[in-house]
């Protein structure tokens, strides 16, 4: 079985890779839009960007001083969507409670790092913020993959349903 | 079987997560990446998995990430029509371009008027709100299937091999009486 989903889990690696590296394009695509002077259309891949994230300026990365249309950490976050899915971790499926372990571990660091400078525990860096963001995105981004690996695999096993339909009809 | 019993919790997860993606102060935690949309996929894994009589497989929570992305974006559509008729068509939109604009610099004077036109222009609220909904689909679907599919690791704790949950325990059989020995012919 183990050695079936990883034989199909590339197809889906593929999926969803091209979906990450879709959305990590667009971010992208907004400051060089700009600097080639096609704002309108910059404007709206930010708009799209807005409902997502805060879009602060000062906590965006800047290409060419034209900021990202997201900030460090939703940039980690991506980018580690897009990592997670192009390379897929095995270690992070070595058993259930390492998988389990691996996601609260992330979820705590990107949490923490996020809650502790609201209570005013430390201030927050752009690194840390980008490093969490990457370290969530590619934790869940592998799960996800592993997810789509088994949903491919689950279906061929089903009866089909002229099958199903004799079975019935015998018992009836 | 297991299909049917998705929708519940999918229904459930999806229009909470449309609601609360689409309120005007409370969305705000969106940002937070995607916070209610992640918040809404473990919450549809957690409800799935306690009602699941048998260990619910990550492909599972794949399937039930998407009806719950779908479900959100339909109500958060459906909850955003009357809030822009509140505001004025277009309005809100407006509002946020402008503060879009401010934030990208060497915008020439010019452009910026000319992007404020585009955008005040009659039936660019709905072009807007038809791009704006397939953006947001997209995001949904990925980000509740993300949500589900860690929610599933996270909450399912039994076995994938191990004995269903409403099903009564395995009994072995009574041992058969042994045989009657063979009748021993006389000769």
């Amino acid at each position: 079985m183990r050695r079936l989903i990883r034989s199909n889990s590339r197809s889906p690696r593929t999926v969803l890779a091209a979906a990450w590296g879709t959305v990590c394009s667009l971010i992208i695509a907004a400051p060089v839009l700009s600097l080639l002077s096609f704002h309108a259309a910059s404007c709206i891949v930010r708009l799209a960007f807005s409902c997502v994230c805060h879009q602060i300026p000062e906590r965006s990365f800047a290409l060419m001083a034209c900021p990202l249309p997201v900030c460090h950490r939703c940039a980690g976050l991506y980018l580690g969507m897009l990592i997670g899915s192009l390379f897929g971790i095995e270690a992070v499926h070595r058993s259930a409670s390492v998988r389990r372990a691996c996601i609260l571990a992330a979820a705590a660091a990107i949490l923490l790092d996020a809650l502790a400078p609201a209570v005013g525990l430390w201030t927050g860096t752009a690194a840390g913020r980008f490093s969490t963001g990457l370290l969530f995105g590619t934790v869940t981004s592998s799960v996800l993959a592993r997810g789509l690996a088994e949903l491919l695999c689950d279906a061929p096993r089903r009866p089909p349903p002229l099958q199903t339909s004799i079975l019935k009809g015998g018992l009836q | 079987m297991n299909e049917e019993r998705m929708l519940k919790p999918a229904l459930i997860a999806g229009v909470l997560l449309g609601i609360l993606s689409s309120l005007p102060v409370i969305s705000a935690f969106n940002c937070v990446c995607c916070a209610w949309v992640i918040g809404g996929g473990l919450l549809a894994a957690y409800l799935y998995v306690k009602d699941s009589p048998v260990p619910v497989t990550l492909g599972r929570g794949v399937l039930l990430g998407l009806l719950t992305g779908l479900i959100g974006s339909i109500v958060s559509a459906l909850f955003l029509i009357p809030l822009s008729m509140l505001t004025g068509p277009g309005m809100g939109i407006l509002e946020q371009l402008r503060g879009t604009l401010n934030q990208m610099p060497n915008v020439p004077p010019e452009t910026r008027r000319m992007i404020e036109s585009l955008y005040s222009r009659e039936g660019i609220g709905t072009a807007i709100y038809v791009v704006g909904f397939i953006f947001m689909l997209t995001l949904n679907l990925l980000f509740a299937t993300a949500g589900s599919t860690i929610g599933v690791a996270l909450f399912e704790k039994r076995k994938p091999g191990s004995p269903s949950a409403g099903a009564p325990p395995y009994e072995p059989p009574a041992p058969l009486p042994p045989p009657p020995p063979p009748p021993v012919e006389n000769p």
